[in-house]
This record gives structure tokens, C-alpha cells and sequence, in this order.
């Protein structure tokens, strides 16, 4: 058929050309329509750096910029985690720093392309989007056919769950990680098929680009042990797996190592245990392959029964027993909190306290990857048909990655690709069956040479169903194909309406209407730090609750006590102490790490959920977790136990820190009635308005989002801040003047 | 080495002096204002006012620009828009229970007064009223004097008209007074809080009290202090260092008193803090160390002697300089060495200020590290110092070199080994071995 193929000329031209052609042209429109669809965020609003970890990013690629790479490497930021630094260097992973790092020498020295460090940040995750479709494209070819590739590019380019990580101005690590993904996926497989030591090491080389870019890396290091381990138990063992794994083992751990934040996890943590032991099982088995060549089979069965027991009882040992000694690192929070969605609650609150760390709701899904969710299991089933060493990998991969996207909201996004993939290729097995329609025309004619040749009774009759054949497959392919065709077109609405409404805010700008349905721009964030940013000292140190830590170092570039990489729990439990007790505990707190202001985030005003009202519980459990007998999650609910903030809310929560700063002369802003606090319809009570002492107000923004207070000194005459405060409040009114002069009670003087 | 380190410190506290505060005594004369009773104090006439007054009287006008106002007065401002008019104070007994220019005097303004550094003496009597604002001003420092017609009273040391004090009513280590031989005293007593800025300066005698003058039975209405709960002279720094005394009656005002009151004497001075890096010590105050540097950190200490800087020498052990290094909990906390009389201006001949200094290994935590000098003694000026370096884990390139650890020697064979033992092989694989292979096969 090929052969016949090539031979092929359409007006002159050969037919393979204009396929490639025809290929390069599809390659460069999808490429555009992922790029541009990523573009919405920058036009709706501008080219800003969205969310949160990208403003860590961004900020440590300003300074690889203007510093050189050894002093990023060795950076110990004294800008966060107050008083306590942050070995920055040797706690992140610096791949997409210096991608973006190298883009910029680049374009500025060899070019002489001057760009802006934020343009090249808010644009790298829509450039990457690109080369994760070409990647995307190879690795469904080697599934199926390069018309497979093709739908799994598009679907990767527009879903909606890879979008969600990738739009501009979302710099963050997932960026460039799923196309790292995608790559080593695709060398892994070619280097499995063919036995490529090349290809081996193309793996091992683009995996230690990913284990420099994100620490989702560990999936890889797990998964394609697990394809090994499945293709030995089903018997499937080759040379040339033994030579990919093998290449890919010695080189991708050897070299991950090289990252500082990574070091000697490869050998010590159980989560990389699993690649190891894999390589270890392969040479065993290698060897047993080298023994059965050499015995007869009957010894070699008493041979493999008695060795593989052996091997798998030393091997869990091994594993039990080092992990016992402090040897291997045992499974990170994390991990557990994949396998029981209930542990992280319990044991590490800060884990679960991220929105992102909750289980998936089973909408996300259709949300996520509009059709192709019902697509991705039929695909899986036609990898079952074939079932191929790679058709294994994307079974095991897809498996894996269902469960991991129910489980945590976050992994929705490396369950797209394979979704992608695996609709392709069921998209791809329907399309070949039912969009050829020169099929039937073919063998229709082909039937009737053989019916005629053989029966000539029949002539009529076969002229009559010859007639039908062509009709009838001819509706029911435009039947199918048209109601694909209006599936992919819907697809296609739906991907763009997600994208636009849904994934385009940068969450540092919101975006809203006005009463009259006009749209507006609400800027609280940038406001208020810039306001801090203008009017507080340099080394200010802000204290907040963590999400909003790299945002102020950012945006603000002031001193934070917390950020968004949440490495010591008892630094954040602190803060969160000082937001859950009273003014004097935690003016204690702000005394002894130097806090001059606090910062809080108060949607009540305009409606905004996620402020830190809301988050307030999760403070409050953070810090019980470090201080059980200060602080007590029962004591801020009402009797009833409800979670209240009007009349009905406890006395320990009205004394909270939290609580006073959100509703500090919130209801002086409704003329003394009681003020409605919009995101949890309650109303806060005029008659007794939270009195502050320890701190004073500095600045509100606009609609109330961010309020800044600052601490106050200690009293110049020694008195205690509620004395003082007191006093200070006196001053309008006139002094009472006593009949009689009355002896105070005084403690004993020590 | 100690010797080099101590040349090592004393040099760069020559270089450091760059950037220390240069200061002279301020050459102004001081604003100094008395308020007043006339029912009390005639200040026209000289011959009416009793010793103490007329000597407090005489020492003023020696030294300040000094203004009178009585209690009727309405001209009274204590501040000229929001800055004090008077660097000092002194505040004489009432008769009236009100200050009439109510505005001008009352609580809130007295303790602006004191936090914008002007420092107030105020007299009592156990005849005279003390006027509400200024009662409440004495009650924000937790000070509460006994009210009209409360007198002091001890009657084991009474000749019939005065209380008889001796040094043993003297509060040791109080820095203010230093001797009160058989004093006569009549006036009233105070109680305080626990406001850790107020030192006591003269207490009553344990067989003493405080009750109202002319009652018969004492009981809890008519009574203010007990025993040793009673004080006579009460002294107050705040944290800005204005001061505050209160005297029982005017018997106690001395020239001791105030001169200390009006920051005369026992006044200190930071004239100059450095820290450097033992390593680096052309660089002063640098921001950045690394863990287990060597640090040495020096003040320069002068003292306020008949208006000029000279060298603070620490006498007693008790009163050392302490600097504390520390990372919300102090890692290091040392006494200060003393170095010698240095000049706080560089090249100034003038030895004025006495240096402090301290070696220290910077702990091997990572991290914000405050150098903090917290200085807070009894009727001294509060001397602090607060500065906040970053200390820095090793690079990846500062650790010991592989070869340097003798451990590593053992791996390092050992890898070496399988490489040239799989060199081997292979030579062994291809070329040796073909040939038994060959034969084999043969």
C-alpha cells in the first residue's frame, strides 16, 4: 500500500511532499492557536505576572539576571522568612529560571533584542505550550499514526487543563514542566523500542532538565519503572529495554543529583525507591535471561521460583529496615495525603489548607478537558486492543493519573496529557474507519470485479446491493463524521470559553462589572503594595498570612515572615498565632520578630471570597497543631458550632487579631447601621465595633481588600498599650473630676 | 593572638569613627519654666522662700532662661505648635484643686511633654493640693501621691514636728541622691506600680505611714501608704530618656536632684557602634557573614561631665555592657571587653569616649542575626543598639574538597577501581577471550 502511495502525484507534485507540507502548515496553526489562546490574560488585562508562586519566579529570575549564576546558586534570601532566611539557592528548582535567564542573554546579546525580563516571563508558558504540542504530536505518533499525532497536538494546545497552568503571565514550574513531560515520554518510548543507547540518553537528559524545573519530576521517576516492572511480569523482557532503562537510570539519576534542592534523594528517599529497585530487579532479570540460555528449563524454573523469592524478601527488608534506621527518607506528607485524602487534614493542616491540594469535584473533569474525558476511555481500550510496550505505558500512565486527578485538584494537569493522547487515538481509529470514504468506493468496486468473476448467475442482484454498499456506509460515515465534526467544533467553543472566563485572570487584578453592567478593573492588590512599597522603610517587615508572602516580596519588595514555600511550619503556625489570639499575645510575636506592619486581605466589603476571613480557620488549625493549649479550634465557632462573625460569634473569635483587623470601622462605612458582610451574609454589628490597641491603622485600599496596620512602639512612659490607648481616647473628652481622691490598688512592686 | 586581635579592634575603631555621630554639647542655653503658687512661694521675695526652694531657685537661673508662671496664669503654653517651649520643668505646690488655663496644662500635654524629651520635677506638700491634670499625668508614670492633708508619718524617728530621714531610707543603688544626713521631713508619701521605668529613690521606713493629718483613728479611707509601700522621692526615665522626679516636699529638692532631673549628669552617650568581620577588617558594618565568622563588635561610651563628653568608664561589674547576637532567641550574649579613652571624631586628639569591644564566633546558624546592645541601668541614660546582618550558609564551593576528607578516599578507590577493572574486561571481551571463543566454537 505505501509503496503505492509514494508514487502518488497530485498536480505534479508528489504526494509526500504535500503531506509534509500539508503536516508543517497544521503544525504551525495549531502551534498559533495554542500560543494565541494562552494570549487572553495579556489582552484583557496586561502583560502582569499572575497569581502567586509566579511572583517568586519571577523575582529569583530578576536576580539570576542581575547577578551572576554562582551567586544564584549560593542566593541566601534575607527578604523572607524573617528572622530566619531562606537558603533560596539551594531550595528551588532553577530550570525555569534559567530557561528564561538564557532566553533573555540571548535575545539581548546575540540578537541585540533588548526585552524586558517580565515580557520574556509572561510569555515563556505560551512559547513553551508550543513545543509541548510538537512533543505531544511524536509521542502519540509512536502510539498510533502521525494522523493520531495530529489530533493530540490540537487537543494539548487547547485543553483546557493544560491551559489552566500555561496562559501568560502564569510563570510558574508546570510551564515548562509538561513539555519536559511530554519530551522524556517520548524519547522513553523510542529509546524502549529500539534499544537506543542515543535515545536513552536523550531521556536522561531531558528528565534532568525536568528534575530542574519542578519537583513533579518524582512521577517520572516512578512511572517509567512501573512500565518496566509491568512489562517483566508480562513477560516482555527485552535487550533493548534492559539497554533504555539501564542508560536512563545511571544518567537521568546521576545527573538529577546535580540540582542542590534534589542532592542525594535519588538514593535516600522512598519516593525514588522504586527506580532503584526496578534497576536492580532488571539486572537480575538480564542475568536470569542469561542463565536460561545457558540451563535447561527445568532447572532454571527451580532456580528463577527459589531466586525471586529470595530477591523480593531482601528487597522489602532492605527497604523496611533502612527506613527504620533513618537510612531512606520515609514517604513525604505529600505522598501520603495521595492515598488517603483524609490523612492531610489530620496530620499536616498546611498541606490541606491549599485549594489546590483538595480532591477534584467530578465537573472539573468535563470542565478540564470538555469531550475528550468520554473519548480518553475508549482510546485506553483500542492501547488494550493492540497492546504494544508503549501501548502498556499509556495504560499504566493513564490509570495512575485518573486516580492522582480525583484525588488532588493540582494533578488534573498531568492527567490532560494522557487524556489528550488517548482521545487521539480513539478520535484517530474512528476518523480512519469513518472519514475514508474512497474505502468504499474501492472495495465496493473490487466486489463486484470478484462477483462477477466468479458468479454470473447473480448479476442483478449483486447490482442492487452494490448500490446500497455505496449508499448506506456513505450516510452512515457522513452520520458519524458530521457528529464528530460538530463535537470538535463544540470542543473547540468550549476550550475558548473556559480559557477566556475561567483561566485568563491574573488574580492579582480582578476584574468586575458595575451596576450598570459595565466592566471594571478592581486593583486592591497592586494598590496596597504599592502603597507599602512607597511609603514604609526599606526594611520593613510585613507580616501576613503565607499565600500573600511572594507577592509582597514581588510587588512590595519589603521583608516577609511567611511565604508561599510553606518549608517550616512552626514559622507559619507562628503567624497564624498571632492572627488567632489576642492583641497582647500577639504583640509579643510581633516584638520579638520585629514585625512593623500586618497585612490582611477583607472581601466582606465587595464580595470576595477568598480573603482571609475565610482562610482564618486554617490559621487557626495550623497553629493548634503547634500550641494545643493556647489555641483551640472549638472556642471560635458559636455554641451551636457554627462559624460566625456577626452577634452570634464567640468572644474568642471578636478578640482575635483576624477578626478586629478585618472588621476594624467596617461599620462606619454604613452610617452606624450594621454593616453586611457580602461573602458570608452576615451582618457585623454597629453596637460594638473591635477596638484596636496594639496596632493602628495605615492603610485601606479602595474596596476595603488590603488593610495595612502598623505596630506600634512600646509605650514611651512604660505603660501597657490598652493603658495607653485608653488614655489616648480621653483626650476629647473632659476630664472627670473626682470628689475624693481614691487609693488605687497596686500589685506588690518586685 | 589575643593581643593581635585586640590591635585588629582597635584600628578599625579608628577607621570607624567615619560613621559615628559627631556631637557637641549644645552651647544654647536651655528653657527652663517654674509653675507656681504665690500662696505658696512668693518668688518676688527671696528672703520669704524656704533653703531648698531658694537654692533650686538660684541653680535655674545659673543656667537656664528661666520663666515663672503661676497656676492663674492663662499665658501659659507649654508648646509653641506642636514642639515643647521648655527643656525642663519644675512643677511647685497648689492651693488650687485646677489650673485655670485648663487647656494649656492638663494630662495629656504633660505627657506629650515628657515624650518629646523635656524633663519635669514636681514638688509635693502635705498641705497642698496637687492639681487634677498634673495628678493624672503623675498616675500614666504609676505614680500616686498622697492627697491634701496626708502626711507622712514615723513615730520611732519623731521630734514632734518632723520626721527625722537617714541614709537607711536611702534606696541603694538609686544613682540620684547619694547621701540624706538626718533630714527633717514633712510632706506626703507615694505609692507606685510595677512600671519598670520608675525607680525609687527614697522610701519610708518600715514603722511608717501615711494618714491624714488631725485624725485620731486610723483607718483604710483615712490612710495612703504603709511601711516600706510609701516613697518620698520617686525617680522615672522614660524610654526616650526624658525624666521625671517626684519629691515629697521641697525639703528634698537639692542640687543633686536636679542636676540629675535636668540631665546635668549621669547622661550617656553611644558615640560610636562597628562590627566587622575578622576576616575582612577594612570593611565596616558590612551586612552579610557567613556561619562561624569571626565577628568583633565595638562602642565608643561617653558620659556627661560639667557639659563635656568624657570617657564612660565601667566601674562595677554589675553595670557591664552586654551585647547580645541574636535570632529571636540570643545565640551568643557577652560581656564587652574595655578597650581604652578613644576619640569618637576621627582625627580629633580629643580622647572623649571610653571603647568597648567584643570577639565573638558568628554560630553556625544561617540566618537574620541582630547585633543588640540593651544597655538600661538605674538613673543612667538607656543606651541602644540594634542592627540586623544576615549570616549566610557556606557556598556550594567553601566546603571541604573531596580529597581533603579522608573518608572519601575509600570511595574514591573504590570507583576508580571499576573503572579500570570494566576497562579490563572490555580488553579482556574483545581482544583476549575472541580467541577461546573462536576455538571453542570451532
Amino acid at each position: 500500500m505505501g509503496t503505492e502511495k509514494t508514487q502518488l502525484k497530485v498536480l505534479g507534485v508528489r504526494i509526500e511532499t504535500i503531506r509534509l507540507l500539508l503536516r508543517v502548515i497544521i503544525f504551525i496553526s495549531i502551534a498559533g492557536a495554542a500560543i494565541s489562546s494562552r494570549l487572553f490574560s495579556v489582552i484583557r488585562f496586561e502583560s502582569i505576572i499572575h497569581e502567586f508562586d509566579p511572583w517568586f519566579n519571577f523575582r529569583a529570575t530578576k536576580y539570576l539576571v542581575s547577578h551572576s549564576y554562582y551567586e544564584f546558586l549560593n542566593w541566601f534570601d534575607d527578604r523572607t522568612w524573617y528572622p530566619l532566611g531562606r537558603v533560596t539557592g539551594g531550595t528551588l528548582y532553577p530550570g525555569l529560571m534559567v530557561t528564561s535567564g538564557i532566553i533573555w542573554h540571548v535575545l539581548r546579546e546575540w540578537l541585540s533584542l533588548p526585552i524586558d525580563i517580565r515580557n520574556i516571563c509572561v510569555l515563556l508558558a505560551p512559547a513553551f505550550s508550543g513545543l509541548t504540542v510538537i512533543s505531544t504530536y511524536f509521542l502519540t505518533k509512536e502510539m498510533k499514526d502521525s494522523n493520531a499525532g495530529l489530533l493530540a497536538a490540537i487537543f494539548m494546545g487547547i485543553a483546557p487543563g493544560y491551559i489552566s497552568r500555561s496562559v501568560a503571565g502564569s510563570y510558574d514550574n508546570e510551564a515548562i514542566a509538561i513539555t519536559l513531560l511530554m519530551a522524556t515520554f517520548y524519547f522513553w518510548i523510542k529509546a524502549m523500542k529500539i534499544g537506543s543507547v542515543f535515545y536513552g540518553t536523550l531521556t536522561a537528559l531531558f528528565y534532568f532538565y525536568m528534575v530542574s524545573a519542578w519537583g513533579g519530576y518524582v512521577f517520572i521517576t516512578n512511572l517509567i519503572p512501573l512500565h518496566v516492572f509491568v512489562l517483566l511480569l508480562m513477560g516482555r523482557y527485552t535487550h533493548r529495554l534492559y539497554t533504555a532503562y539501564s542508560t536512563w537510570y545511571a544518567l537521568g539519576t546521576l545527573a538529577s543529583m546535580q540540582i542542590p534542592f534534589v542532592g542525594f534523594n535519588p538514593i535516600t528517599s522512598n519516593d525514588h525507591m522504586a527506580a532503584l529497585g526496578v534497576f536492580g530487579l532488571l539486572q537480575l532479570v538480564a542475568f536470569g535471561d542469561y542463565v536460561k540460555s545457558r540451563v535447561p528449563s527445568v532447572q532454571f524454573k527451580t532456580f528463577l521460583a527459589v531466586s525471586l523469592t529470595f530477591v523480593i524478601l531482601l528487597g522489602i527488608a532492605g527497604l523496611f529496615g533502612l527506613t527504620a534506621l533513618g537510612w531512606i527518607a520515609p514517604w513525604t506528607g505529600r505522598f501520603y495525603s495521595l492515598w488517603d485524602t483524609g490523612y492531610a487534614k489530620i496530620h499536616i493542616p498546611i498541606i490541606a489548607s491549599v485549594s489546590e491540594h483538595q480532591p477534584t469535584a467530578w465537573p472539573a473533569f468535563f470542565f478540564d478537558t470538555g469531550m475528550l474525558i468520554w473519548l480518553f476511555p475508549a482510546g485506553v481500550y483500542f492501547c488494550f486492543q493492540e497492546l504494544r510496550d508503549e501501548h502498556v505505558f499509556i495504560i499504566i500512565y493513564s490509570v495512575l493519573c485518573s486516580y492522582f486527578a480525583g484525588v488532588m485538584v493540582r494533578l488534573m494537569l498531568t492527567l490532560t496529557p494522557v487524556v489528550c493522547v488517548a482521545a487521539a487515538m480513539a478520535l484517530s481509529n474512528l476518523f480512519d474507519v469513518y472519514l475514508n470514504i474512497v474505502d468504499v468506493f474501492t472495495t465496493s468496486s473490487n466486489e463486484i470485479q470478484e462477483d462477477k468473476s466468479t458468479t454470473k448467475k447473480s448479476t442483478k442482484k449483486s447490482g442492487v446491493l452494490e448500490e446500497k454498499n455505496v449508499i448506506l456506509p456513505l450516510i452512515t460515515k457522513l452520520v458519524v463524521t458530521l457528529t464528530f465534526a460538530f463535537y470538535l467544533f463544540y470542543f473547540i467553543l468550549h476550550c475558548t470559553w473556559v480559557t477566556s472566563n475561567a483561566y485568563s485572570s491574573p488574580s492579582v487584578v480582578l476584574s468586575s462589572r458595575n451596576p450598570d453592567g459595565s466592566p471594571t478593573i478592581i486593583d486592591d492588590y497592586r494598590e496596597a503594595y504599592y502603597w507599602l512599597r512607597m511609603n514604609t522603610p526599606e526594611d520593613a517587615k510585613v507580616l501576613a498570612w503565607w499565600d500573600y508572602g511572594y507577592q509582597i516580596g514581588g510587588m512590595a519588595d519589603r521583608t516577609t515572615l511567611v511565604d508561599n514555600n510553606t518549608w517550616n511550619n512552626t514559622h507559619i503556625a507562628t503567624v497564624g498565632k498571632s492572627m488567632s489570639s489576642s492583641e497582647d499575645v500577639a504583640y509579643e510575636i510581633y516584638k520579638q520578630h520585629d514585625v512593623d506592619y500586618v497585612l490582611v486581605i477583607f472581601g466582606g466589603l465587595l464580595g470576595y471570597s477568598g480573603d482571609d476571613i475565610n482562610k482564618f480557620l486554617w490559621m487557626i488549625r495550623i497553629s493548634e497543631g503547634i500550641w494545643p493549649d493556647e489555641i483551640k479550634e472549638r472556642n471560635y465557632f458559636t455554641d451551636r458550632g457554627e462559624y460566625k462573625v456577626d452577634k452570634e460569634a464567640s468572644q474568642t473569635m471578636k478578640d482575635s487579631v483576624m477578626y478586629k483587623l478585618s472588621y476594624y470601622r467596617f461599620s462606619e462605612l454604613f452610617g452606624g447601621r450594621d454593616g453586611p458582610d457580602r461573602v458570608r451574609n452576615q451582618d457585623i454589628p454597629a453596637a460594638d465595633p473591635p477596638e484596636l490597641h496594639v496596632l493602628e491603622e495605615a492603610f485601606t485600599s479602595e474596596n476595603f481588600i488590603v488593610r495595612v496596620y502598623k505596630v506600634k512602639d512600646l509605650d514611651n512612659v512604660g505603660r501597657n498599650l490598652f493603658d495607653a490607648t485608653k488614655f489616648d481616647n480621653q483626650l476629647s473628652k473632659p476630664l472627670k473630676r473626682a470628689r475624693t481622691i481614691k487609693r488605687p490598688v497596686l500589685p506588690i512592686r518586685e | 593572638m589575643l593581643a593581635n586581635r585586640l590591635i585588629n579592634g582597635a584600628i578599625f575603631l579608628f577607621l570607624s569613627v567615619v560613621t559615628a555621630v559627631v556631637s557637641q554639647v549644645d552651647l544654647v542655653t536651655e528653657n527652663a519654666l517654674v509653675i507656681y503658687d504665690s500662696k505658696f512661694h512668693n518668688l518676688d521675695d527671696s528672703n520669704s522662700l524656704s533653703p531648698s526652694i531658694a537654692q533650686l531657685i538660684n541653680n535655674l537661673e545659673g543656667q537656664y532662661k528661666v520663666k515663672y508662671h503661676t497656676y492663674d496664669d492663662l499665658d501659659i503654653k507649654l508648646f509653641f505648635e506642636d514642639s515643647p517651649r521648655y527643656d525642663h520643668v519644675v512643677i511647685l505646690p497648689s492651693s488650687k484643686k485646677a489650673v485655670l488655663s485648663k487647656e494649656s496644662i492638663d494630662q495629656h500635654k504633660l505627657l506629650q511633654l515628657i515624650n518629646e524629651k523635656t524633663n519635669i520635677l514636681v514638688v509635693g506638700s502635705s498641705q497642698a493640693i496637687l492639681p487634677e491634670s498634673i495628678r493624672g499625668f503623675l498616675n500614666q508614670l504609676g505614680i500616686y501621691p498622697s492627697p491634701k492633708n496626708f502626711q507622712y508619718t514615723d513615730h520611732f524617728n519623731y521630734d514632734g514636728n518632723f520626721v527625722t530621714l537617714n541614709n537607711e531610707n536611702l534606696v541603694q543603688g538609686n544613682r540620684v541622691l547619694s547621701t540624706i544626713p538626718n533630714l527633717n521631713y514633712k510632706g506626703s508619701a507615694a505609692l507606685i506600680s510595677n512600671n519598670e521605668l520608675l525607680f525609687p529613690i527614697i522610701q519610708g521606713s518600715a514603722t511608717s505611714f501615711t494618714a491624714k493629718s488631725g485624725i485620731e483613728k486610723i483607718t483604710e479611707d483615712t490612710t495612703w501608704t504603709y511601711g516600706g509601700q510609701g516613697f518620698l522621692a520617686i525617680g522615672f526615665q522614660a524610654l526616650n530618656n526624658a525624666r521625671v522626679t517626684w519629691v515629697g516636699s521641697e525639703s528634698l529638692v537639692t542640687d543633686e536632684l536636679t542636676n540629675w532631673t535636668f540631665q546635668k549628669r549621669d547622661v550617656l552617650k553611644l558615640r560610636f557602634t562597628e562590627h566587622v568581620n575578622n576576616a575582612e577588617p577594612s570593611k565596616p558594618n558590612p551586612t552579610l557573614y557567613r556561619i562561624k565568622d569571626q565577628a568583633i563588635y565595638t562602642v565608643g561610651v561617653s558620659e556627661l561631665i560639667d557639659g563635656k563628653w568624657v570617657p564612660y568608664e565601667v566601674k562595677s561589674p554589675e553595670d557591664q555592657l552586654q551585647l547580645s547576637f541574636k535570632m529571636l532567641d540570643p545565640y551568643q550574649r557577652l560581656n564587652l571587653e574595655p578597650l581604652g579613652p578613644v576619640a569618637a571624631t576621627e582625627g580629633s586628639e580629643d580622647l572623649d569616649a571610653f571603647a568597648y569591644f567584643v570577639n565573638f564566633t558568628v554560630p553556625d546558624h544561617h540566618g537574620m542575626f541582630t547585633f543588640e546592645l540593651d544597655y538600661k541601668r538605674v538613673g543612667l541614660t538607656y543606651l541602644e543598639n540594634k542592627q540586623v546582618v544576615t549570616v549566610r550558609h557556606l557556598a556550594n564551593d567553601e566546603f571541604k574538597r573531596s580529597w581533603d576528607i579522608s573518608n572519601s578516599w575509600l570511595y574514591a578507590a573504590s570507583a576508580a577501581l571499576v573503572i579500570v577493572a570494566w576497562f579490563l574486561f572490555v580488553v579482556n571481551y574483545i581482544y583476549v577471550s575472541k580467541t577461546d571463543l573462536a576455538k571453542k566454537n570451532v
